[in-house]
């Protein structure tokens, strides 16, 4: 096992067709540590396949250099960095049965037959896979591929696993059941996972560390919760969460200490966020809140609220979400019961300041 | 005046099953124009070949004229074989070597082919999935050549081949043939189509590069190289004019330059519209082409799917 260590690194791709160079890896530096679960997480075209085939071999930087424990193997050939890799679309080998799928990579490494069986039949029943071992791959169904891909690496035992989208081919529900089970597995098997998606929730359920990345660049790294409650900037605070946090224009004052002004009302900062606020006074800021940090005022009987404009009201089972605006920022609560509104459509909003963040509107990085 | 047509009162069951039984009328239309025109195809190609058939079980002698060709030998006979093989002939009279040109067809059938499987299918795979400099330029470089005919040179080869001193040994027969663009074109354009996280993911399983190529990729082009060997055999065997040029002894001849020797010097149409072949019986060539056709169209019924499958690739090349 062993942790992998980016220093500086950055990859160009130069795009024969369009003949224009794209920088999908920007200066990374980044220490993913031993024997976790990282998640890559970021929108399409972020990086976050280039940055793992950076790890695996499959790409080599152009500046930088990448390390697997101690060993630096910026451009050592795959085969020497015992790493294993899960792809998107698997990638079996379609002329193989599962039998020999999974022993493939044994048999490179010289492993006498005996041990080789020995391994291949340990994880075939660990994924239960046992009676599709002399199928080929087109006699298997989806799940069925996704776990032999799964037992492929596993069979190798190798200090670091990387796993591009593995689930995304799955059906919603499979895929639900498939995350528990590798998060079990890892768990059980202590291995450096890196693990690149781009859907949150998959992110949040799997990752003991998250590196959020934008255009090549790490946004932020840290536990679901950290990205959660504390954004590093607007990109995280939007990405993380669904539905996003709320970012509303508003500006600082100081009143009876400082407070933020949303259209004409008026909110209590709290203290703790107040002296990084202090340069901010009469100026501009983004407010973040979260769906669930807005409430109904009536029904918790505050006297605080704003004033706003429904637009539409989301019955979801167990919550309710109201879609809002105030003056052209877009807003959403979520409720855990029905609301009621008005013919004018005016619901009195009640935010929990205790909650709420504040950005930069230039730079969009988290001030408080 | 009640133009009004009533919907319900029309027939649309009817109307259906009508225009299902024009469309199916059509089809059975075209299909059975196909079998016409495509069964007459076949026997004009086979003809020729069922003549040369019988006639090689015929007394023909040393002119042949039109009222030889029968559907069938009125007097079937094996003499024909017979005199060609020169089995009856006495010990004495040196023999034409039958059997060497049979086994040198075999080769100029065998060597070039393999070669030619080897490297392009190597060649096909670097230029569809590896990363070096210059790929581009290479592989419109090997395009390029393709569009040179074969004729162009042909010369300049086989004067080549006695500046290498090649002329009249095996070099020369077999040589020439061991590479050939066409097929790293067609390689490269099957191995592409192979999905490349397949062989990342050989390489991340630890093989080496001459892994990846004899494991993963060669036996996952099966279909392009049983095809490419198939024409290159079926080339091979029955290639001519080069084995013609570069050969003087008749030991390296092959079985096709072999049987037009047998036409020797005399060879021509004669005054009387009947062919006539100076030294030799029309029959024995007869007798011999017959043999030589006899690999070819075993490999054909063998191999049936894959030269389907080799003119579809062709045809979408083309
Ligand atoms: N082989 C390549 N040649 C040229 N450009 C490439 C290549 N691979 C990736 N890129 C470019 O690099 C950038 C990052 O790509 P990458 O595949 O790492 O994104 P990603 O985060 O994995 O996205 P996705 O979620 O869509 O898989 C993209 O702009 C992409 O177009
Ligand atoms: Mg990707």
């Amino acid at each position: 096992m062993a942790g992998i260590r980016f220093e500086n690194v950055t990859k160009i791709f130069h795009q024969e067709e369009t003949r224009k160079s794209v920088v999908a890896v920007n200066n990374l530096n980044l220490e993913i540590p031993d024997g976790r679960f990282t998640v890559l997480l970021g929108p399409s075209g972020c990086g976050k396949t280039t940055t793992l085939r950076l790890i695996a071999g499959l790409e080599i930087p152009e500046r930088g250099d990448i390390y697997i424990g101690d060993r630096r193997v910026t451009r050592t050939h795959p085969k020497e960095r015992n790493i294993a890799m899960v792809f998107q679309d698997y990638a079996l080998y379609p002329h193989m049965n599962v039998y020999n799928n999974l022993a493939f990579g044994l048999r490179n490494l010289r492993f006498p037959k005996r041990e080789i069986e020995e391994r291949v039949r340990e994880v075939a029943k660990m994924l239960q896979i046992e009676e599709l071992l002399e199928r080929t791959p087109r006699e298997l169904s989806g799940g069925q591929r996704q776990r032999v891909a799964l037992g492929r690496a596993i069979v190798r035992h190798p200090e670091v696993y990387l796993m591009d989208e593995p689930l995304s081919n799955l059906d919603a529900k499979l895929r639900a059941e498939v995350r528990i089970e590798l998060l079990e597995l890892q768990r059980k098997l202590g291995t450096t996972t890196v693990y690149v998606t781009h859907d949150q929730v998959e992110a949040m359920t799997l990752g003991d560390i998250i590196v959020v990345m934008n255009n090549g660049i790490i946004q932020q790294i840290g536990k679901a919760r950290d990205l959660y409650e504390r954004p590093a900037n607007i990109f995280v605070a939007r990405f993380i969460g669904s539905p996003p946090m709320n970012l509303i224009k508003a500006t600082i004052i100081r009143q009876d200490g400082l407070k933020v002004k949303i259209d004409d009302t008026l909110l209590d900062i709290p203290k703790e966020k107040c002296e990084n606020l202090e340069s901010y006074i009469d100026k501009e800021v983004i407010l973040g809140i979260r769906p669930e940090d807005i409430k109904d005022a009536i029904i918790l009987g505050k006297d605080k609220y704003i004033i706003s404009t429904v637009d539409v009201i989301e019955y979801l089972g167990a919550e309710v979400l109201v879609h809002f605006h105030i003056n052209s920022d877009k807003i959403v609560a979520r409720l855990d019961s029905e609301v009621e509104i008005g013919k004018d459509r005016k619901w009195r909003a009640y935010f929990d300041t205790k909650k709420i963040q504040f950005f930069d509107p230039i730079t969009e990085n988290s001030i408080a | 005046m009640d133009k009004k047509i009533n919907i319900r009162s029309i027939d649309w069951e009817k109307i259906q099953t009508e225009k299902f039984i024009r469309t199916k009328r059509l089809r059975n239309i075209f299909t059975i124009t196909a079998y016409i025109i495509l069964t007459t195809w076949a026997i004009v190609s086979l003809l020729p070949m069922y003549w040369m058939f019988v006639c090689s079980f015929k007394h023909i002698g040393v002119s042949f004229s039109i009222e030889d060709i029968e559907f069938y030998p009125s007097n079937p006979t094996n003499e024909n074989y017979i005199n060609f093989l020169q089995l009856d002939a006495p010990p004495w009279i040196s023999k034409r070597p039958v059997g060497r040109w049979f086994l040198n067809s075999l080769l100029i059938a065998l060597l070039p082919t393999i070669s030619n499987l080897i490297f392009d299918s190597m060649a096909g795979y670097a230029l569809a999935k590896m990363r070096f400099p210059m790929k581009q330029a290479i592989f419109w470089a090997i395009v390029m050549t393709m569009m040179i005919p074969e004729i162009v040179i042909l010369i300049p080869l086989y004067r080549m081949m006695f500046d290498f001193k090649w002329y009249n040994t095996y070099w020369a027969l077999l040589f020439p043939g061991f590479a050939g663009v066409g097929g790293i074109f067609l390689f490269k354009q099957s191995i592409e189509s192979l999905p490349t996280s397949i062989i990342e993911a050989a390489r991340v399983d630890a093989a080496s590069e001459p892994k990846i190529f004899f494991k993963i990729v060669l036996p996952l082009s099966k279909p392009i190289l049983s095809v490419m060997g198939v024409f290159g055999f079926i080339g091979g065997w029955n290639s001519y004019f080069w084995p013609y040029l570069v050969t003087e002894s008749n030991k390296l001849y092959t079985i096709q330059v072999g049987l037009t020797s047998l036409m020797g010097a005399g060879g021509g149409a004669g005054v009387t519209g009947t062919l006539t072949f100076g030294i030799d019986e029309y029959g024995q060539m007869l007798a011999g082409a017959s043999m030589a056709a006899i690999p070819v169209i075993i490999i054909f019924f063998l191999l049936q799917k894959y030269i389907i499958q080799g003119i579809t690739i062709g045809a979408l090349k083309g």
